[in-house]
């Protein structure tokens, strides 16, 4: 999909296309992870024209990353800088104004950002439900198994690291606290129901803030704690879905690779599914071989 | 790992929180003078500055292990009655369970700037901060490998450091930050200045004239980048290039640092 087609976009832009590789939407997202979201909202904003390829195997090439010409990149840092650079919109702000956008920014991903990733990522229920059926479903096997196991462990170390000492229950508590005061925060900077955070312009911090808020409103969530904290705040639910409509009209609410949190779960561990699978291979080899479809033969 | 809030902890601290503060309030960190590093000093001169804004007694005690016996792993942290707390946030929320508050005058849009400039200085500052001391090789041989190993014995000094320095590079990574340069950091805390000089306007503090937690964590981290001697003074000079920043570290250190040693 070449967003370039669109007749709004002004055909003067002379900039040559840029193929964004992205996680796909689910559950109402337009995708279900937080930085491929913001580069696909950064772009719908500013009308930049990109192909976006929505990627599956992140064995190969990364996902999210970006290509222009030669250059791959898949670093989510150097990502996130590269695509606020198109936010040409921003350039209306003095530098005054973008700096303080850059505390705001700091702010929601130190936390909302954080928190969510670690509520995602390290509460069991909430990894077994979402995220791990739906990687595991997406990827093909088994390099979904390797790629959990991968940003999983990479999830805890991070964990680790950041609660030091702490209990993970008063640990997380406390983020849950620090969550919800930082949504309230940005509830009241939409207290007029406007249409964007800052100086009603479209910035890289309602990328952000977008992002983060659709996949969490609507991410199956076994503990939906943060997801109750969302709802509280109506001019912030407001705005996540003026901009989905706005933005993103054709995302669809079905549950494609995960099942809704109603719905009854009962999933089987991947152990089981392997031993099953290697059972069932001998017991029809066995059928085969007491058929006579095949012969071992004897020296 | 994690199931929801410990409630009982949450109900005990309500509760016996909202006792007066009591005399015998201690702050524990580390020797200043021989032990202590850049970003834990101005963590402690953050937290030491806010009690003093909100009046409140205590006692500053040195440990060299205070690191280890502080409940979240970071100094400093207090002691009082029954609660150890550590950390600039969770004591100011556990000051505001008294009924004592820097912020209750602030209008809801100013709180939110605060939260967000407090984000920037813990983002920007304390890692930069970090950068400086564990990954800035003449800093980090000259200031902080004596400093951190000086309180423990052959071979603990090296064994302890190296452990530290582990932890600290794998924050760093986490964060972004290890893959920068000395330029790039130093240009970020440039930046970071002036956002903060630029929110300051020339006032008196940072919300009109009286004292947040905001001048408190600014003025913990500026005041050390200022006295700290460090073989680098590089970081110290962007910060002396703002003057309203200057004004302000120099405005709390009379107000509420100087004047118990006129007594």
């Amino acid at each position: 999909m070449y967003l370039g087609n669109d007749p709004e976009y002004p055909t003067s832009y002379t900039r040559p296309p840029i193929t964004i590789r992205v996680w796909p939407g689910d559950y109402g997202a337009p995708s279900v992870d937080p930085t491929s979201l913001i580069v696909l909202t950064v772009c719908k904003m500013h009308k930049v024209p990109v192909k976006i390829v929505p990627a599956f195997f992140p064995f190969l090439v990364d996902i999210p990353s970006i290509e222009e010409r030669n250059l791959l990149i898949v670093d989510k840092e150097k990502i996130l800088d590269y695509v606020f650079q198109l936010c040409h919109e921003e350039s209306l702000l003095n530098a005054r104004q973008r700096r303080k956008l850059r505390a705001y920014k700091q702010y929601f991903m130190q936390h909302f950002g954080g928190p969510f990733y670690f509520d995602c990522w390290i509460h069991e229920t909430n990894f077994t439900h979402a995220i791990e059926t739906w990687f595991t479903r997406v990827i093909p096997f088994p390099f979904n198994l390797l790629y959990l196991h991968q940003k999983r462990k990479l999830a805890q170390n991070e964990f680790n690291l950041v609660k030091r000492t702490s209990e993970a229950d008063t640990f997380m508590s406390s983020k849950y606290e620090g969550a919800a005061v930082c949504l309230g925060d940005f509830d009241y900077l939409l207290k007029d129901d406007r249409k964007f955070l800052y100086k009603n312009i479209p910035t890289s911090l309602d990328a952000i803030v977008y992002s983060y808020l659709v996949i969490a409103m609507n991410m199956p969530l076994q503990n939906p704690k943060l997801q109750q904290f969302i709802y509280r705040h109506k001019w912030l639910v407001n705005y996540v879905h003026r901009i989905t409509k706005e933005y993103f009209p054709n995302t669809s609410y079905q549950f494609q690779y995960v099942d809704p949190v109603y719905a009854p779960y009962d999933r089987v561990s991947t152990k089981c599914l392997i031993i099953f699978g290697m059972c069932v291979t001998i017991l029809m080899a066995l059928y085969a071989h007491t058929n006579g479809i095949f012969k071992l033969k004897k020296d | 790992m994690f199931s929801g809030t410990p409630l009982l902890d949450k109900i005990q601290y309500e509760l016996g929180a909202q006792e007066p503060w009591p005399k015998d309030v201690k702050l524990y960190q580390p020797y200043e003078v021989e032990q202590i590093l850049l970003p834990d000093n101005a963590n402690c001169l953050a937290v030491q500055a806010f009690l003093r804004m909100c009046n409140l007694t205590f006692e500053v005690v040195s440990k060299s292990n205070a690191e280890f016996m502080s409940p979240s792993g970071k100094v400093p942290f207090i002691r009082c009655g029954a609660f150890v707390i550590s950390e600039l946030e969770p004591i100011v929320q556990f000051v505001n369970t008294k009924g004592i508050s820097l912020t209750s005058e602030l209008e809801s849009d100013q709180k939110s700037d605060m939260r967000a400039y407090m984000s920037l200085v813990h983002n920007v500052l304390e890692n930069s901060e970090l950068y400086l001391c564990w990954c800035d090789k003449e800093t980090y041989n000259e200031v902080t490998k004596p400093r951190n190993g000086s309180v423990y014995p052959w071979p603990l000094n090296h064994l302890q450091t190296w452990t530290k320095k582990s932890h600290v590079i794998k924050r760093l990574k986490m964060m972004g930050w290890f893959s920068k340069t000395i330029d790039q950091v130093y240009h970020e805390v440039e930046n970071c200045c002036q956002a903060l000089a630029d929110r300051l306007e020339g006032k008196e503090f940072f919300f009109g004239k009286n004292p947040t937690e905001l001048d408190a964590l600014i003025f913990g981290h500026l005041f050390t980048i200022l006295t700290t001697p460090l073989p680098n003074s590089h970081i110290a000079n962007i910060v002396r290039n703002f003057p309203s920043l200057i004004n302000l570290v120099q405005r709390v250190e009379k107000d509420y640092f100087k004047r118990d040693t006129m007594r």
